[in-house]
């Protein structure tokens, strides 16, 4: 979820029933909607011997600040968190529809997808060495919603009560009952980050007051995952080891050691990867990723998640009209913003749905630069050669050149852009701030990705009318009732429904009445060494590495 | 001595008040909810508030600041909101690391600028003098971090003789926390490998930022000796048939010392605020970088805290100045 500058992001992925159970062998699965579906775990085969592969080592921009996943907020905990803890179900590789078993074993979906039975796998250990049982599952999902912290949102949406909704059944089975149907369920299990299954026995012993152990967790290695934290220097370092007793075992090549390093130059991070003292890196600029195209011991992957940069307009005064906005749109130069800027490394965003997601409509509308027609519709809007706009703005590499593009575009029709620099933390202040849309300014640039792949979940944040100001990111206070009825009836709308609905939403917030100016949704670039195997991207988990399925 | 002490403590105090003040007001007044930044863009407006009110946020400014220099009498500056522990804990681990950057670029400094000041003075022309000449013009002409970028390209990326970054390599562990200065510490502790390998990775940035300083000591140094050496007394003294050596550096380089130990207890000041990019670009996990970090996500009771540890280690850092001038001069008392 948030601007392209390094927070984090939490996805999901929308439930592909059908592609899950032709991937499970032996599963039988029917839609979640449906009266009953089934997985089981995999087929293991004789192990193979554990090759040990050595130190990993990372550097990255950021550094992990809180590892409680009812807390945090940085994909730089997350990258921590997916690699010393575990879900009850994972999304399957790159997948963002796709869900297969991870803690819990297999799973039963009845009561008209009301009831959701877990079975949990035996013999996990959690790093603390204490086994882990179906209480360690009910809390650390029923303390996610009641302590009330940020990542809360995530299960509120499913489950309401859950001392009553989520209970233990005997020592290896978790019951999850919910008031309606919900076929994302899974999906926001799968979500690495929040959903993760901490050790409820040391939550409990140092819990602090009503904290369900937050001030714990915060700085404590409490999951089940392949790697466990060996040390942490804040802001410095973080070296995880292997697990032993990880339950997913350590048959094949693997590393026994990852080392986190946080380098906040990009021009540092780039020479420790050309001299190899770096295996992966991200967050380069695209000059940078270009020149290291050509590096044959170097690959860069840049492949597409689900960010998508654009720039919210504010629905006041004189971006009030729909005319003034469809302008804007018109006047930007989308060109000169993916090959100018982005080298390559972008691709137009034709609305808030990035392509992979569920809901994203390939026909849908697209502006072409056209100064001609923008001029028209300013005049329209009744804005003449001469008024001025405003725009608020923090370092970020598109969304910088984006605004710097614009102003340059509006020039030509008369129009002046005044931007304003500042940080992103004040800029943050700003969108997420308590002002009214007359005092904000009539543009205000950002990123956003989705929890899981569901089309409500990534439009809502952005154009319900519930999410404006400090509810939101609806930053620019937009409000169109045709979108308000969408979006409540996609909350619980059928696939096939919600597939339409998200088509028509993007239509409304695109063309008719412009919410926003979509501009690109950036690669998801790393770079890593050519000889490390194993990288998997996940569209969903962007900014994280998962470590366990990497070698050389 | 013990009055003049004592009178300069107190104004320190003072001094440090007004600085937590000001600080106080400065980064409150910024259009920004920070609690709103620490929870995060889908947290909910009850989530916010049940934060807000954990944090003592909620409470009017007049109480926050009163309450705030409260918990600093009792070494409590608070919880940090980018790092999520208490702020003191940061500066456990950050302080040491400035510290030891610091002071490994003031030896630097010394060990280069004195002798280097001193022979430009006593043969003026030279080569010596030249090299002098350069670094003084380049040192205040060119900012620490592109030097920091370049000195990173020549000598780790073109070289390979010295690290980018970080305190130890990324394979090594840290010494016991003894000090917190990894030099030392390893020494204690008998880690020789690492006191090496910590040797190793000081050298560059302690360079970089002490750069712009050494050429100003330098020059210094130069003008306050040929000043000297110009003076009766030396004249004298070289009259008498005293060896030259013993005129420049009993007589000369002693008077002239007074006014570079003014000009290097400033420096001390510039050093500390160059940590700050020089932190970032090497990677050291200094309370410069801290500081920037604490800065660009409004982190209050961060910014606080090093804002009044700085004064505080910059106040310090004068009144040991100050007091050396006794030594240096005899002439002076306080």
């Amino acid at each position: 979820m948030i601007s392209s500058c390094g927070t984090r992001q939490r996805l999901t992925r929308a439930l592909s029933i059908v592609g899950v159970a032709g991937l499970l062998a032996g599963s039988t699965m029917l839609s979640p909607l449906g009266v009953s579906a089934q997985h089981s775990g995999w087929v293991t085969s004789h192990p193979a011997a554990f090759v040990d592969q050595g130190t990993v080592t990372m550097v990255t921009d950021g550094s992990a600040a809180d590892l409680d996943p009812a807390s945090e907020e940085l994909a730089s905990s997350d990258n921590i968190d997916r690699n010393i803890g575990n879900t009850l179900v994972d999304l399957k590789g790159s997948s963002v529809g796709q869900v297969v078993p991870s803690l819990a074993q297999s799973w039963t979906i009845t009561n008209g997808g009301k009831r959701y039975i877990f079975n949990l796998r035996h013999g996990v250990y959690f790093h603390t060495g204490h086994l882990m049982t179906s209480a360690d599952v009910v809390y650390s999902l029923t303390r996610t919603i009641k302590a009330g912290l940020t990542n809360s949102y995530l299960l509120t949406r499913f489950i309401s009560n859950p001392a009553k909704q989520i209970r233990a059944v005997g020592k290896y089975r978790v019951e999850i009952d919910l008031s309606r149907p919900q076929q994302f369920l899974l999906l926001a299990l799968a979500d690495s980050y929040v959903c993760m299954i901490l050790d409820s026995k040391a939550l409990k012993a140092h819990a602090k007051g009503n904290d369900y152990g937050h001030a714990y967790a915060t700085s404590h290695d409490l999951g089940t995952g392949p790697y466990r934290i060996q040390s942490w220097q804040h802001n410095q370092q973080v070296t995880l080891v292997r697990f032993p007793r990880y339950w997913g075992g350590w048959s094949g090549p693997h590393f026994s050691k990852v080392v986190v390093q946080t380098v906040p130059e990009s021009s540092s991070r780039r020479e420790l990867l050309e001299r190899g003292q770096a295996d992966l890196t991200f967050d380069l600029t695209p000059q940078d990723y270009r020149a290291m195209q050509h590096n044959s011991r170097l690959q860069v992957s840049s492949p597409y998640g689900t960010e998508v940069d654009y720039i919210q307009f504010d629905d006041y005064g004189k971006l009030k009209n729909p005319a003034a906005r469809q302008a804007l749109s018109y006047a930007f130069d989308y060109n000169a913003l993916l090959n100018g800027v982005m080298k390559g490394f972008a691709r137009r965003a034709t609305g808030p749905y990035p392509h992979v997601l569920l809901g994203y409509n390939p026909h849908g509308f697209t502006y072409q630069t056209n100064l001609s027609k923008a001029k028209a519709l300013f005049a329209r809007a009744g804005i003449k050669a001469g008024a001025t706009l405003t725009m608020d703005e923090y370092p970020s590499t598109d969304l910088d050149a984006a605004g710097l593009i614009l102003q340059a575009q509006l020039s030509q029709i008369g129009i002046k852009l005044q931007i304003k620099q500042m940080t992103e933390a004040t800029y943050n202040g700003i969108l997420y701030g308590t002002e009214g849309p007359s005092g904000r300014p009539d543009l205000m640039p950002f990123g956003w990705w989705p929890d899981f792949n569901d089309p409500y979940d990534m439009a809502v944040p952005l154009v319900a009318s519930w999410s404006a100001g400090a509810n939101g990111a609806n930053g620019g206070y937009y409000k169109d009732s045709r979108v308000d009825s969408l979006l409540k009836q996609m909350e619980t709308a059928r696939r096939s429904v919600l597939v339409n609905d998200a088509h028509e939403l993007q239509n409304i917030v695109t063309q008719k009445d412009p919410a926003a100016l979509w501009l690109v949704e950036p690669a998801q670039t790393t770079v890593l060494q050519r000889k490390l195997k194993g990288y998997v991207f996940n569209p969903l988990e962007l900014q994280t590495y998962n470590f366990y399925t990497m070698h050389h | 001595m013990i009055r003049f002490v004592v009178r300069r403590l107190a104004f320190l105090v003072l001094v440090l008040l007004g600085i937590s003040l000001i600080t106080f007001v400065l980064s409150h007044i910024v259009p920004a909810d920070p609690v709103r930044l620490y929870a995060g863009p889908r947290a909910t407006p009850a989530t916010i508030r049940l934060i807000r009110h954990q944090l003592g946020f909620d409470q009017p400014l007049p109480q926050q600041y009163l309450l705030y220099l409260s918990n600093l009498l009792h070494g409590n500056f608070g919880y940090s909101l980018e790092s999520h522990r208490a702020v003191s804990a940061d500066l456990y681990d950050y302080l040491p690391a400035t510290i030891e950057l610091t002071l490994a670029a003031v030896v630097f400094i010394l060990v280069v600028g004195i002798p280097l000041g001193v022979l430009s003075a006593v043969l003026p022309g030279s080569i010596v003098d030249q090299v002098g000449r350069v670094i003084a013009t380049t040192g205040v002409a060119l900012p620490a971090f592109w030097l920091g970028l370049m000195a990173q390209l020549v000598f780790f990326d073109l070289l390979g003789w010295l690290p980018a970054g970080g305190r130890l390599n990324e394979s090594a562990n840290p010494p016991p926390h003894i000090t917190g200065l990894y030099t030392v510490d390893s020494l204690v502790s008998g880690q020789f490998a690492t006191f090496g390998q910590s040797l190793f990775h000081l050298l560059l940035p302690a360079v970089v930022l002490g750069y712009g300083s050494l050429a100003v000591l330098t020059r210094q140094i130069r003008a306050s000796m040929l000043d000297v050496m110009g003076q009766d007394y030396v004249r004298t003294a070289r009259g008498k048939g005293m060896p030259r050596r013993i005129i420049v550096i009993r007589h000369a380089l002693r008077n002239a010392l007074v006014p570079a130990t003014t000009v290097m207890g400033l420096q001390i000041g510039y050093l500390l605020g160059g940590a700050l990019l020089v932190e970032d670009v090497f990677s050291w996990p200094g309370i410069g970088r801290y500081a920037t970090l604490a800065t660009l996500t409004l982190d209050y009771n961060a910014i606080m805290a090093v804002t009044i540890v700085a004064a505080l280690m910059y106040g310090l850092v004068n009144l040991v100045v100050d007091l050396l001038y006794v030594v240096i001069d005899p002439r002076i008392a306080y």
